[in-house]
């Protein structure tokens, strides 16, 4: 499980750096994710553009690392491919992240604009 | 390793299910259960799909595929191993697939049937399971389940358009 973290105007910028977040690595992504997430930072940015599968239990995975960041930080995604982005809207999940059209349109402007509560 | 066992190889099913309905089947083959052969057979069924489906329909059948074998590894063999089939058999505007396995029955020989999220759930309560079965029933039709003489087959339709 490949993931790059930058800290970019004050977040921490997370780039998966795999195809495929499902059960096979879900476990190890989590783990991985907790790890980065030491580093401190007000929010955390998971860039999954390079990302073209998610299952069920990678899902299950990407809100469980939001759930352990929270309530001091929040998870945002950006950058989701069609199928991905699927995934997200089947299971309404999509209601519950702020979600970045493209990883570059992470500002805290735009995340501000794009965050319902 | 190879995961994927051509269908008829000696690591057959011990019961086997009965023969194919469909004599075109365009897949047929036996995997183990382990999450890493569902990952090899998905790039495996992909690629023997491409250029003859459409790629929303190769894309359902992948994240339902998915769902449904890693649901096998997990909860009917919890992840002791066995052996799962996959057929699917192309019918007008539609393929029909079939998935068998040896493993526990479902509780209540029935499919989970999970609820939405409700979409206003704190964070703290937000689910990280259960997932799975709610994308399978938004994205199939006629799914059927049945438990006979220790196996496990489920069935559904995933339409082509």
């Amino acid at each position: 499980m490949n993931l790059y973290a930058e800290a970019q105007a004050g977040a921490l910028h997370v780039q998966v750096g795999e195809a495929r977040i499902d059960a096979a690595v879900a476990i190890r992504f989590k783990d991985k994710m907790r790890e980065i997430a030491l580093q401190p930072s007000d929010r955390v940015v998971l860039d999954l553009s390079r990302v073209t599968f998610v299952d069920s239990s990678g899902l299950g995975a990407i809100v469980s690392v939001m759930k352990a960041l929270a309530p001091a930080r929040r998870l945002e995604l950006a950058g989701l491919t069609p199928n991905v982005a699927k995934v997200f809207r089947l299971t309404r999940m999509d209601t519950v992240f702020v979600i970045h059209p493209a990883a570059g349109a992470t500002t805290a402007a735009s995340a501000a604009a794009g965050h319902g509560g | 390793m190879a995961a994927e066992l051509a269908f008829g190889a000696p690591q057959r099913p011990a019961r086997p299910t009965p023969p194919a309905p469909c004599p075109d089947a365009i897949l047929h083959l036996a995997l183990q259960a382990d999450s890493l052969s569902v990952r090899h057979v998905l790039r495996v069924i992909r690629a023997r799909l491409a250029g003859g489906l459409p790629d929303a329909a190769a894309d359902t059948l992948e994240l339902v595929l998915a769902e449904i074998l890693n649901n096998i590894v997990e909860h009917a063999y919890r992840d002791e191993g066995g052996q799962i089939e996959v057929l699917v058999c192309p019918v007008p505007g539609a393929l029909l697939c079939r998935i068998t396995d040896q493993g526990r029955a479902m509780p209540g020989d029935m499919l989970p049937h999970p609820d939405r999220p409700q979409p206003d759930l704190a964070v703290a309560d937000l689910p990280e399971g259960g997932f799975g079965w709610r994308i399978v029933r938004d994205l199939v039709g006629d799914l059927h389940y049945r438990r006979e003489a220790g196996s496990n087959t489920i069935r559904f339709r995933i339409t082509l358009d």
